[in-house]
């Protein structure tokens, strides 16, 4: 079991190499079958490092890593539990695991990034490159619908844009209100589907197997607590409206946009806008720039 | 409390004197008696039962960063027992420079449960820009002791309560000049840190790498143990997994008594992550196990602290 000591054992070069031979399927059996220069030139080490490296068991190297692949798929399986049910029931976990962390090689997540909501956005990323037409038709939309549920539950900005804004039911004047600059804020995500993942996604969460016809979905997601993520259908009107509220124009520019957009008289594309951010505001989906006094 | 710190620095271990001044003691710490990691999907079953769990243990990255919303349910959770929180990332035998700002909100954790001490693994678990999301076993050379001491000990200063270091399950070695026991002994003499001894782990490793959990145990410094930690797991091709899924097997609990016997053990923590019995009352059971275990040690559990 415990290998000889062969020297010091305790450099930066060897807890790296060790590091990258574990989430790296290829060359661990590269290293396992025979090959150790390939990690000693990659990483620099020293003769004793070297030595230390090569007398561990390669079958515990293999069984670590392993256990590596699946714990990263486990960690997916409570945020993303359709998608990485769908996928595992088609093409297996072993697969899919060695698949997924081949092509997204875990690394030290970045200042202020979630490793969960980065492996997340990883996997969804992987699962939409699959070609594999047992795939179920729904499958790409569930997919990024999930995604987006998993970015607002762990997503730092998401986070903290909780409760900055929880809705006014003061709302202010239309003069006011053209004036103000409407913003979806962090917590709050638009999305369009082609099948309808508000009703499907409970639905394939027990009958996976099963087929449902396209329809065309605009979908708000507003995560209102830890683990609270709840979706909202949306009319056409309404979502095309609320993608414009990015901070960056005032509404009455907006209703301006609307109107070229529709070819509508503009009092009817300004009644539509101030509308729609009225709604959103007062529930708590947007939160208005500055506010004329 | 005051973390004591280390005067001199002197390397300790097998064949070296301890220097004096900064070795911790468990008895100065507060009695927990027996309780049950906190995990959300058991959440509504916890709640319910306030009375039948002495403390919880938290894990402590899942409310990194502290935001408004995770300090409340901490103020929720710490109404309503003594909680302490248990780290996954600290990676304190890493190469990668150590992060302040982690230990800045470990800190902030720490301080908003009012927690007697926090809890990370003996182990590192990134390195070369690759975090391996689990636990990986250090050489066992004094030289790699003496620096995860140094890091340890810092940690322990920057976030100002006393850190227990867990021993961890390997299924590989690096080898090294030192056996795990002499290892370990190093590390929290040098830290001055305490122990989290976890138990499984020592029955998981035996079993696999064939070594007598017994003498073991007998060989690590007892006296430094503040806490364990007992979990169930499976069996996977003869090999052990520690899986915490099932319940704690008999012959981890007679390893829990040899050491309740023997270490001045301030709280046993039952782990269960996954396959959650429909039942609540087996995991009570098993923290009712746990807190005879204590009481048998010398009828400890009177007095317990509780919120």
């Amino acid at each position: 079991m415990t290998p000889p000591y062969a020297g010091p054992a305790e450099t930066p070069g060897l807890q790296a190499a060790l590091a990258r031979l574990l989430t790296d399927e290829e060359l661990l059996e590269r290293f396992a079958g025979g090959d150790t220069e390939e990690i000693r030139r990659r990483f620099g080490l020293s003769g004793a490092e070297h030595g230390s490296l090569t007398a561990v068991s390669s079958g515990g190297l293999r069984r670590y890593a392993h256990s590596l692949r699946i714990r990263r798929l486990r960690l997916l399986e409570a945020l993303l539990p359709v998608t990485t049910s769908v996928v595992t029931a088609h093409r297996g976990a072993e697969r899919t695991a060695s698949e997924f962390c081949a092509a997204y090689p875990r690394r030290v997540a970045d200042e202020g990034e979630d490793f969960r909501e980065r492996n997340a956005a990883w996997f969804t990323e992987y699962v939409l490159s699959i070609d594999d037409d047992r795939l179920p038709a729904w499958f790409g939309d569930i997919a990024r619908y999930e995604a987006i549920r998993a970015r607002l539950a762990c997503g730092r900005a998401a986070h903290e844009a909780v409760g900055a804004d929880e809705g006014d039911t003061v709302s202010p004047g239309d003069g006011q209100l053209l004036e103000a600059s409407p913003r979806v804020p962090a917590n709050v995500e638009l999305a369009e589907f082609g099948h309808d993942v508000l009703t499907l996604l409970p639905v394939v969460a027990d009958a996976p197997e099963g087929e449902y016809p396209p329809q065309r979905t605009w979908v708000l997601v507003r995560r209102l607590r830890e683990w609270r993520i709840d979706g909202y259908r949306l009319g056409a009107s309404a979502y095309r409206i609320l993608t414009w509220c990015t901070g960056a124009a005032t509404a009455a520019s907006i209703a301006d946009r609307r109107a070229d957009e529709t070819g509508g008289p503009p009092e009817q594309a300004r009644r539509d806008v101030l509308t729609v951010i009225r709604a959103a505001h007062r529930q708590g989906f947007l939160t208005l720039g500055p506010v004329p006094a | 409390m005051a973390v004591p710190s280390p005067q001199g620095g002197t390397a300790t271990g097998p064949g070296v004197q301890r220097p004096e001044g900064h070795v911790l003691n468990p008895n100065d710490l507060p009695f927990l008696g027996a309780g049950l990691g906190y995990r959300s999907p058991i959440h509504d079953q916890i709640t319910a039962h306030v009375d039948d769990l002495d403390w919880l243990e938290l894990f402590t990255d899942q409310f990194l960063p502290l935001t408004g919303e995770r300090r409340e349910r901490l103020g929720r959770l710490s109404a309503g027992w003594r909680c302490v929180p248990h780290g996954l990332e600290l990676s304190v035998g890493g190469d990668a420079r150590e992060d302040d700002g982690y230990l800045d909100q470990v800190a902030k954790v720490v301080a908003a449960l009012d927690a007697p001490w926090f809890s990370d693994h003996l182990c590192f678990s990134d390195a070369g820009g690759v975090r391996l999301g689990h636990f990986a076993p250090l050489p066992w050379t004094r030289e790699a002791a003496l620096r995860v001491a140094e890091r340890a000990r810092r940690a322990q200063d920057h976030v100002g309560r006393p850190l227990l270091l867990e021993n961890i399950t390997y299924e590989f070695s690096l080898g090294g000049d030192l056996t795990e026991a002499q290892f370990i002994e190093t590390v929290v003499d040098n830290a001055g840190c305490g122990l989290l001894l976890d138990v499984t782990n020592v029955h998981t490793n035996a079993v696999n790498h064939g070594f007598d959990a017994v003498a073991f145990l007998d060989a690590i410094p007892l006296e430094r143990v503040v806490q364990l930690h007992v979990a169930g797991g499976r069996r996977v091709d003869g090999r052990l997994l520690d899986s915490h899924d099932s319940p704690v097997p008999e012959e981890v609990w007679e390893l829990v008594d040899h050491v309740t016997a023997r270490a001045p053990v301030r709280g046993i923590l039952v782990e269960r992550d996954d396959l959650f019995p429909a039942d609540f009352g087996e995991l009570l059971g098993e923290v009712g196990r746990a807190r005879s275990a204590l009481a048998g040690a010398g009828g400890v559990t009177a007095g317990r602290d509780r919120r």
